[in-house]
């Protein structure tokens, strides 16, 4: 299958688009004549099941992702009779806020990881999602087997390391405090209270693992659940790194700067001004990654600010990801990243 | 735009004589084989049909270099007990045309290929008529001398070609016997000193890692930058080979990225390694014109989104700004793929389908490379139409999990739509040459 070479920010971009071409490999000119977007509006959520790994413990991680179908529209599903899990021991763990995702090259439309269901080792049976967009309903079965009659094993996962040793990276809201790793992923040990308008600020500390030299990794931010309408406004107070390709969050080749990037290509994958990569402190996009500084003061150190615009009981999620680390992680692999939750209660 | 239905895929699969019989039968290719069916005879002539004399040619010429010991197949089929075991499979399996394992629709397009392993219609009806008949051994006297098989594990291209000038091996990795889809993407030096032109290419993993290693695409590295698409190879292609006169280049001095996805299957695989076989033309070779390898997208629905117990269908469309050739097509998707087509749209309005699959296997990925003098043309203002059929049903038997949503990704259980092209660049006086070789010729399936 074709992949995508280079890892930036977390996302990867074909490397083809990247570096000046060599008369060797001429670009013979051809045109594509792409099918008309649809222009999606009013259209729905869909639930995605991405596949499940075995726990230390015994237990199952059963890994959820989803698909907003629109092209712009964020969508909002409170939890209850629109958006519940069955069986209800598992309920209340989804999420609520749906926003447009596009990752380039094979990672696509789809937000992978989202959330995850642990369940018992001699679990039998699934685990339903069911979401209702405007009165459209559809629903996926998270299951540990494959009903197929040729092909099995595709859902599986791994939490043993990837093709060049990356693994998931670990996250923790305590400094010295326990630290983990996972789609289930680690809540913060305390519920953050403030008020609408006043931010509040949250540290956590994140690593890279693999079977490899060890690298940096991306934080990315997600309103996971909330009021419907209640924005939430992120700001990274995560230091720039040293250097000006490093500052734009890249991993280019050697030689390569990001002035040899083609204008429409930063456009489409969302290089540069208006991409929603902060190469500093600074506001960011839901589910922009910024890379967290691997050496100094606050090395492995993710550092945010959280500003909600509406009262009421508020999960973000903290995603951390290895994605520029190695090439073997990236969001169509479905490895390498683990999920921290925060809780918010906001009053007026 | 012409509008096909999975329904009527099916009735492009199997040849007119067979079509009836197995219409009858309500067969779904998709589906699955019936329990029990009655065929039809059509015998090739008045006369008994005996393994040894009529059956033997065809198993070994078609079978017997998978069904040996030591290769892939599930099992020998190299003598008549072997072959009388399993003749009722051998006979549905080759009816529905998914044996000997070449997915091409016989009945549309081009039917000149390299390398094509397809039985003939008269094939098909020796063993039909065997099996009818009570599998008669016949005269051991008239048995074809057994064939000496060489090596299994070595380059098939090697047969026609020698051995390959030059093999780049991946570096060594070790695949668990259980876990996801990973991607193993090390870079090699390629010992290519000065450009070269390349004859011919097999990618070929080892013997143990070819259940795993189900797709190894590899380019080449150069300073500052990629230098192209070397090869591509997914579970069950041959290899390619590159037209006379045409040259797909090997750089001086360029590294080789790997791109092998192995997917764990129950085999615990160490230290394995991918090989690249690859023929060069001598140093003083005439390059008239550049070919490249490209993969060519399809599009459709958001990222090719596919409901729960759904259809799908893909399509890209694609043009040159000078003339082309189309040296060979291998489509490309996951387990809901189910057909794949690729059409002309001439400048003039005319449409032409160059090649159907509408029995397409993830077990199986061919390049289908056109012999040269039927290798299409593509004029300045020409495009070809790619569509894709893709089914995340019951009835596709590959799908593992019909329940579920379906997107683009990389994954096993992620679908992606495209195809791989080989195209030689021309100009026009190239163009107008190969058009005057050929002479007039008729065109089929033109609207």
């Amino acid at each position: 299958m074709a992949r995508a070479a280079v890892a930036l920010g977390g996302v990867a971009v074909a490397l083809a688009a990247l570096a000046p071409q060599p008369v060797s490999s001429q670009d013979w000119t051809r045109r594509e004549f792409p099918l008309a977007p649809p222009n999606s509006k009013g259209n729905f959520v869909a639930p995605y099941f991405d596949g499940y790994y075995p726990n230390e413990d015994g237990t199952y991680t059963i890994s959820f992702g989803f698909m907003n179908r629109n092209d712009d529209d964020l969508i909002e599903i409170p939890l209850g009779p629109d958006n519940f899990i069955e069986p209800a021991e598992f309920d209340g763990v989804q999420p609520t806020s749906f926003p447009v995702v596009s990752y380039p090259g094979f990672g696509g439309p789809c937000e992978r990881g989202a959330f995850g269901v642990v369940v018992p080792g001699d679990f039998e049976g699934d685990v339903w999602w069911t979401l209702t967009t405007d009165g459209y309903t559809t629903r996926v079965p998270g299951r540990l087997y494959s009903p197929g009659l040729v092909i099995k094993g595709a859902y599986e996962l791994s939490t043993t390391p990837m093709a060049a040793g990356s693994l998931r990276p670990t996250i923790r809201f305590t400094e010295g405090g326990a630290d983990d790793w996972g789609i289930e992923g680690i809540e913060h040990p305390e519920t953050l209270a403030t008020r609408v308008g006043e931010p509040i600020e949250v540290r956590f500390w994140a690593f890279d693992r693999g079977e490899r030299e060890l690298g940096a990794v991306n934080m990315s931010l997600w309103k996971h659940q909330g009021p419907v309408g209640g924005k939430i406004s992120f700001e990274s107070l995560v230091e720039a790194p040293s250097g000006a390709a490093a500052a734009s969050g890249l991993n280019l080749p050697p030689g390569v700067t990001l002035d040899d990037i083609p204008p429409e290509v930063r456009a489409r994958f969302g290089l540069g001004a208006g991409g929603g990569r902060a190469p500093g402190p600074g506001p960011i996009d839901v589910g922009a990654p910024v890379r967290l500084p691997t050496e100094g003061a606050n090395a492995n150190m993710g550092r945010f600010r959280a500003t909600f615009h509406m009262p009421g009981d508020y999960l973000i999620r903290v995603r951390i990801d290895n994605f520029n680390a190695a090439g073997d992680s990236s969001v169509g692999n479905q490895c390498c990243w683990s999920n921290g939750y925060v809780r918010v209660s906001v009053t007026d | 735009m012409q509008s096909i239905t999975i329904e009527r895929l099916t009735s492009r699969m199997v040849a007119p004589a067979m079509l009836a019989l197995l219409a009858t039968l309500g067969v779904g290719f998709a589906g699955g084989l019936p329990a029990q069916a009655q065929f039809a005879s059509a015998t090739p002539a008045d006369r008994e049909v005996t393994f040894t004399r009529d059956v033997a040619p065809i198993i070994q010429q078609s079978c017997q270099e998978c069904h040996q010991p030591g290769s892939i197949g599930p099992m020998s089929l190299m003598s008549y007990q072997d072959v009388r075991r399993y003749s009722r499979r051998i006979r549905d399996l080759v009816v529905a045309r998914e044996m000997p394992p070449y997915q091409y629709d016989t009945d549309v397009g081009i039917q000149d290929l390299k390398y094509d392993p397809r039985l003939t219609e008269d094939e098909i009806a020796t063993i039909t008529a065997w099996v009818e008949s009570g599998m008669p051994e016949g005269d051991p006297a008239d048995m074809p001398p057994p064939v000496e098989w060489p090596d299994p594990a070595r380059f098939r291209l090697a047969d026609e070609l020698g051995p390959p000038d030059l093999i780049i091996r991946s570096a060594p990795y070790s695949v668990p016997a259980v876990g996801q889809d990973r991607w193993w993407q090390p870079v090699v030096e390629s010992g290519i000193t000065e450009n070269r032109c390349i004859k011919a290419i097999e990618t070929k993993p080892s013997a143990e890692g070819r259940a795993v290693a189900h797709h190894a695409n590899s380019s080449w590295r150069v300073e500052n930058g990629r230098g192209g698409q070397l090869s591509e190879y997914a579970l069950g292609k041959i290899g390619e080979i590159i037209p006379e006169g045409a040259c797909r280049l090997a750089p001086a001095g360029a590294k080789v990225a790997f791109d092998i996805h192995y997917w764990p299957n129950g085999v615990d695989l160490q230290d394995d390694q991918v090989e690249i076989g690859i023929w060069l033309h001598p140093e003083d070779y005439e390059e008239t014109y550049r070919q490249d390898l490209t993969l060519y997208f399809l599009e459709g629905g958001r990222g090719y989104d596919i409901a729960p117990h759904g259809t799908l269908m893909t399509r890209g469309i694609h043009q040159w700004d000078s003339p082309v050739r189309i040296d060979s097509w291998q489509p490309h998707g996951h387990t809901r793929l189910v057909a794949m087509s690729m059409e002309i749209l001439r400048a003039n309005g005319r449409t032409e389908t160059v090649s159907m699959v509408s029995n397409w296997s993830a077990l199986w990925h061919h390049s289908h490379i056109y012999e040269e003098d039927v290798a299409p043309l593509l004029d300045v203002g020409d495009r070809i139409i790619l569509t894709g059929w893709y089914d995340n049903t019951e009835n596709n038997r590959y799908n593992p999990d019909p329940d579920q949503w379906v997107g683009i990704g990389d994954r096993t259980a992620d679908e992606m739509s495209h195809a791989w092209i080989a195209v030689t660049h021309l100009d026009e006086e190239g163009f107008e040459r190969l058009k005057a070789d050929r002479g007039p010729r008729p065109v089929s399936d033109e609207q």
